[in-house]
């Protein structure tokens, strides 16, 4: 246990370093824009924008802004967005993240489900038309962008046959066709892995005995197999989650989810700097996290794996 | 040994002569062709660049051209009319220019089309898919190598010089992949756009040339790491150290024996790295932060068709024809990658 953690500590410290760069960086990039934010505006007045530059502290020395900033941003507080008005980042991210986790974590349990199933199917039955027809089919989808897929979905589902809403957010079923294009890269991914995973776990010494044993098949694969099949899944977990997050940005614009992603992207197409800044570490710190969970499960899956 | 008189170590040496082994190259030919996808796939992305790079002397409508009276008009198979003009291409010059005038010789005002229906402002469709794919596969192509440069270079540094700056250098790797970087690259683009004229006017980089750039700079980590295990790991080998021992020069161990392997592996990684680098250019300029009009391109295409997507109508064509285009490619792309690299390295197989 203090193995872990130690483990922890030093996983955590580095995600601080991390944000702490990408904070810097951000914040110079941001400060570097000659004129300020609000130069690109029209009609406004100088002494208004006078106020605006004086209301987000911009008139201040650079020094003194960055280590206001960085303080404030260490309580917690992400500071007003510089677009919206009478909206903090935090309050927007507040607003967003639950959406875009009820949407990412549907992606994640498509992915994994699909993938797994389809993966086990193919290795049971290596070498034959499901197994080509499977795998084909997983290399269409890692090669596909999910724009595309959704465009298909949408067209097939929405407009010829309509039986899912076209967008928005609400129930369930309006979260069903977005959760399935965001995971369907991910599905082939895994499905891929998980057949090579279980093909070589099938071949070794311990699932002879288990047959040998008289288990039934269905124990076996699922049961001893599975478990070692399953490693080159849990490993890739991280890069999915860091995927899905990234692909919710196209998938949240599409179906209109408003979500983390979309007021990304709009803060990034408005030059609203805080909201975007807030959005970008926010990110970070989840792929970092998400990367560190994934770590410590596959220690306990693989003891043969240390934790360093 | 005593029995060997010269004619018979020269009939030795003649025999040696015709046995010709079987190079890494065409070795891998042969395993390429016998790859009937990936041969396939070879062909397509040829004919889909030979088609792009020579799209200007096609006869079809000019790519940014609106007419409101021709929205949304469907495929059509045949149709031949006047009323091309040159003056539908601002930008063009040079080269693309010169193609252009060439095209104005051949075809005067004609123009076919639209063979794939036309888009919301009635431009035609598949004149902006030819023109969007020279802009797609350059971006494919040109932030591949900015990424294949790094990468190699710094791999390579890291792999020659071992010890200290090897682990350094892996280190700063490692903490960078930790970064998010297709949300640095969204922020540092919406920067970027604010201070186009400084960047233009300072360093004389492009809208396009910055974008080529910042994507280039994101892939070059996987590259560098992968050039780097491979040097480290060729660096002490059997074969090395055996063309050592039988007196091969330095030179020609680095150039016949260290980067024909390197190159291997690059080249696998390489064609594998160009469909995510388009990957990228098309999720960029989907959410509007990629290329801009008057430029097309592919992701920008398909940004459209879904946009125009409503229960009432349904413009099927503005929806399929650049997400056909896009995913064909993107498909192709992976097959060539996946045939290459079991071409060049058969242990990789299945993994």
């Amino acid at each position: 246990m203090p193995h872990l953690l130690g483990f922890l500590a030093k996983r955590l410290f580095w995600m601080a370093a991390t944000l702490w760069v990408v904070f810097t960086v951000s914040f110079f990039l941001m400060r570097s824009i000659p004129g300020g934010p609000y130069s690109n505006e029209r009609n406004l007045p100088p002494e208004i924008e006078r106020k605006f530059m004086e209301k987000f502290g911009l008139d201040k020395p650079l020094a003194e802004q960055y280590f206001e900033h960085l303080s404030r941003t260490l309580r917690g507080d992400l500071g007003p967005s510089f677009k919206l008005a009478d909206y903090g980042v935090n309050r927007v991210l507040a607003e967003g993240l639950p959406k875009s986790a009820a949407l990412g974590s549907l992606a994640l349990v498509f992915a994994l489900v699909l993938g797994l199933v389809a993966g086990l199917v193919s290795a049971v039955r290596r070498g034959g038309w499901l197994d080509h027809g499977l795998m084909v089919l997983a290399t269409v989808g890692i090669a596909l962008p999910n724009f595309v897929i959704a465009a298909v979905l949408i067209l097939i589902f929405v407009i010829t046959w309509p039986v899912l809403p076209a967008a928005g957010w609400g129930g369930a079923r309006n979260l069903l066709l977005p959760a399935f294009c965001l995971g369907a890269p991910f599905a082939a991914y895994i499905a891929r892995l998980t057949r090579t995973g279980m093909l070589e776990v099938l071949g070794q010494d311990y699932i002879r005995t288990a047959r040998a044993k008289g288990l039934s098949e269905a124990r076996v694969l699922l049961v001893h197999a599975l478990k070692g099949g399953l490693l080159p899944v849990v490993s890739f977990l991280g890069p999915a989650v860091a995927g899905i997050l990234t692909g919710s940005l196209v998938i949240e614009k599409i179906f209109f989810i408003p979500g983390i992603g979309t007021h990304f992207v709009q803060s990034a197409l408005n030059r609203d700097y805080t909201l975007a800044m807030g959005c970008v570490l926010l990110y970070t710190a989840l792929v970092y996290l998400m990367n560190l969970l994934v770590d410590v499960c596959y220690t306990v899956l693989d003891p043969r794996v240390r934790l360093d | 040994m005593e029995g060997r008189g010269p004619e018979e170590l020269e009939r030795l040496l003649e025999e040696a002569r015709k046995v010709r082994g079987n190079s890494l190259w065409k070795d891998a030919m042969r395993r390429f062709r016998r790859h009937g996808a990936a041969r396939f796939a070879l062909r397509f992305l040829l004919a889909l660049s030979f088609l792009c790079l020579f799209t200007p002397l096609l006869p079809f409508a000019p790519p940014a051209r609106v007419r409101l009276s021709e929205q949304f008009q469907p495929p059509k198979a045949v149709f031949v009319r006047h009323g091309w003009s040159r003056g539908d291409y601002p930008g063009a010059s040079g080269l693309t220019g010169r193609m252009l005038d060439l095209r104005e010789r051949i075809f005067g005002d004609l123009e076919f089309g639209p063979w794939m229906g036309t888009d919301s402002k009635g431009r035609c469709l598949m004149s902006r898919i030819l023109w969007g794919g020279r802009v797609s596969l350059m971006v494919g192509l040109v932030a591949t190598l900015v990424s294949l440069i790094v990468g190699v270079v710094y791999g390579a540094l890291s792999g020659f010089l071992g010890g200290f700056w090897d682990d350094l250098m892996m280190r700063i790797v490692d903490v960078l992949y930790a970064v998010p970087f297709i949300f640095v690259v969204i922020f540092l683009i919406t920067v970027i756009r604010e201070n186009q004229e400084v960047l233009e006017a300072t360093f004389g980089l492009t809208r396009m040339g910055v974008f080529f750039l910042v994507i280039g700079l994101v892939y070059w980590l996987t590259m560098a790491r992968v050039v780097r295990g491979q040097v480290l790991s060729l660096k002490n080998r059997e074969f090395i150290e055996a063309a050592r021992v039988l007196g091969a020069s330095t030179p020609r161990i680095l150039f016949r024996h260290l980067v024909p392997n390197v190159v291997s592996v690059v080249l696998v990684y390489l064609t594998l790295t160009i469909p995510r680098v388009m990957l990228f250019e098309a999720f960029l300029s989907f959410l509007g932060l990629g290329v801009e009009a008057p430029d097309v391109s592919w992701g920008m295409l398909a940004a459209d068709g879904l946009g125009a997507v409503n229960p009432v109508r349904v413009y099927w064509w503005f929806v399929l024809f650049p997400s056909l285009a896009l995913g064909a490619t993107l498909l192709a792309l992976n097959f060539v990658g996946d045939g290459l690299r079991d071409a060049l390295d058969p242990r990789l197989r299945e993994r």
